[in-house]
């Protein structure tokens, strides 16, 4: 099963996939526990942010990796009650270059929580 | 600090991880480099998802920062320095932002962005304390005001009723005696008048002048009880006033006998009013004690009018009596005042909680300043009851402070 970034059925194919396949995906994959802590962050977003997987497993997200998303419109959703899945605009900073993105953020209760990237044109 | 990562890296982290959101700006204000925090502050201010621009951002909140850019024609320098911008209000509250941008030179700005919310909150909390504290203020200027008014007028009715005490026998009195002494004088004279009925004429008239006496017994008793109350009034005032100018911190030796029977005899007719006997045991060697008269004159006067008042709920007969006892022992004065009156259960010891009252219209504040100024003094209050009809006792406590011996005056 391919991960296709606006697929509707994507939190299901997340949470079948392996891990390579996740490593593999044509979008940034970032996988986070209910701690917040970075348990997955796979090769595109790595490539794009200049971050090591190995530099970024284990530390808090929000805070720590990514602190330009600790704010109401991204990291507070994740902390709301019930399921979350929703895609909005974002600008990331990767190497402190201003990168328009589009943000797929998907919690399911239970599940581990997930934060897609994709590039979208300027 | 990660040794695996290259200087540049760690350049680019700590420039990343900055606590202060930076961007380098070109002069039609391209965002060219932007760090972490700016790129959070920055999303939450941009009415859409697009940082290509700073002055784009900022139009619709704060044109002031694209106009202040172009007028500035100094080679380099600040523009601006903490610009305050508020955000767009969200649920969860109102970010500020404090914006400073510097011109580098031609094409390079740098501009910086601080969270401001959490001083802006302090700011507006102390605002609205000061105009909380300025409304206080004006009532008590109101209140000051109105029982100055009020303490004139009585003192003008105090002056006339005083008049009307020292205003003696009646005129009419007298001259009714004279004419009765005048009749009697000439009884025969009176009896061609009215044969067989002079003695009655001079009996009416003797009638006359025991009605008129009593009359004038009545009004002086009246008028004196009256001219008590307008003092008792004054004096309720005057204490007032005092309080409301703030006349707590005044330290004098202060003599709690004196204080003790300046408010009996302001209560005075409260007891009378309400058959109430006091009974009083006064150590004459009580030494003086460094504290507000006024303020312990109005403990007293509140502890002593809540005994009175406590036999208004008293229905049977009993022999009404407030005992005050006023003693000093091991360094301490202990004034004790009992009454037989009305009592308290045990639900009701939240007397001291501002608020609760067991009377009906009553506010408990009392109770509680009472308490507040034996604090004040150094000392305790208490007030207790074995129960509903059982009378209570209040006591308070007062330290004698070295250098406070005994006093005779």
């Amino acid at each position: 099963m391919s991960l296709e970034f606006h697929a509707a059925d994507l939190p299901a194919a997340l949470a079948a996939a392996s891990d390579d396949a996740l490593q593999d995906a044509p979008f940034g994959v970032v996988r986070v526990d209910a701690a917040s802590t970075v348990t997955l962050y796979n090769r595109w977003e790595s490539q794009l942010s200049g971050l090591s997987s190995e530099s970024v497993l284990g530390k808090t997200f929000f805070t720590q990796v990514a602190p330009c998303t600790n704010n109401f419109m991204v990291a507070h959703r994740y902390e709301q009650a019930g399921d979350l899945d929703e895609t909005i605009d974002y600008v990331f900073t990767y190497r402190l270059a201003p990168t328009p993105v589009r943000l797929r953020m998907i919690k399911r209760d239970g599940a581990p929580r997930w934060l897609l990237v994709e590039r979208r044109g300027r | 600090m990660d040794a695996r990562l290259t200087e540049q890296e760690r350049l680019l982290r700590f420039l990343y991880n900055c606590p202060v959101g930076i961007a380098e700006v070109g002069a039609d204000g391209t965002i060219r480099l932007l760090n972490a925090l700016g790129a959070r502050l920055l999303m939450e201010a941009a009415a859409s998802a697009d940082l290509s621009n700073l002055f784009a951002v900022f139009d619709a909140l704060e044109p002031a920062i694209r106009g202040r850019a172009a007028q500035f024609t100094a080679p380099a320098g600040p523009v601006f320095e903490d610009l305050r911008v508020k955000l767009p209000p969200r649920a969860g509250g109102v970010t500020h932002l404090a914006v400073s941008l510097i011109k580098l030179d031609d094409d390079e700005y740098m501009a910086a962005f601080r969270d401001l919310s959490a001083v802006v909150a302090a700011e507006e909390e102390l605002r609205a304390a000061i105009e909380r504290d300025a409304l206080q203020r004006g009532k008590i200027e109101i209140i000051g005001t109105i029982l100055h008014d009020i303490g004139n007028a009585v003192t003008a009715m105090g002056t006339r009723v005083g008049r009307l005490v020292t205003d003696g026998v009646w005129p009419e009195q007298q001259s009714l005696a004279r004419l009765r002494g005048l009749f009697e004088a000439k009884e025969d004279a009176l009896a061609l008048a009215f044969p067989g009925r002079a003695r009655a004429v001079i009996d009416m008239m003797r009638a006359m002048e025991k009605s008129l006496d009593a009359r004038h017994q009545d009004w002086t008793s009246s008028v004196s009880l009256f001219a008590t109350t307008v003092t008792h009034i004054r004096q309720i005032i005057m204490l007032q006033r005092s309080v409301v100018r703030g006349s707590s911190g005044a330290r004098d030796r202060v003599d709690l006998r004196r204080v003790l029977e300046d408010a009996l005899v302001v209560l005075l007719n409260a007891f009378e009013n309400r058959n109430v006997r006091v009974v009083r045991r006064v150590d004459p060697a009580t030494p003086r004690v460094a504290g507000d008269a006024t303020r312990l004159m109005q403990l007293l006067l509140n502890v002593l009018k809540n005994a009175c008042e406590s036999f208004d709920g008293v229905t049977d007969d009993r022999a009404r009596q407030v005992s005050v006892n006023l003693d000093h022992a091991g360094g301490e004065i202990t004034l004790v005042m009992r009454d037989n009156g009305a009592g308290f259960d045990a639900a009701a010891q939240s007397l001291f909680e501002r608020g609760a009252s067991t009377k009906p219209g009553g506010s408990g504040i009392g109770l509680t300043s009472a308490r507040d100024v034996a604090r004040a003094h150094g000392g305790t209050f208490t007030l207790t009851s074995e129960g509903l009809g059982l009378g209570a006792v209040a006591t308070l406590r007062i330290p004698v402070h070295l250098g406070e011996g005994p006093d005779s005056e």
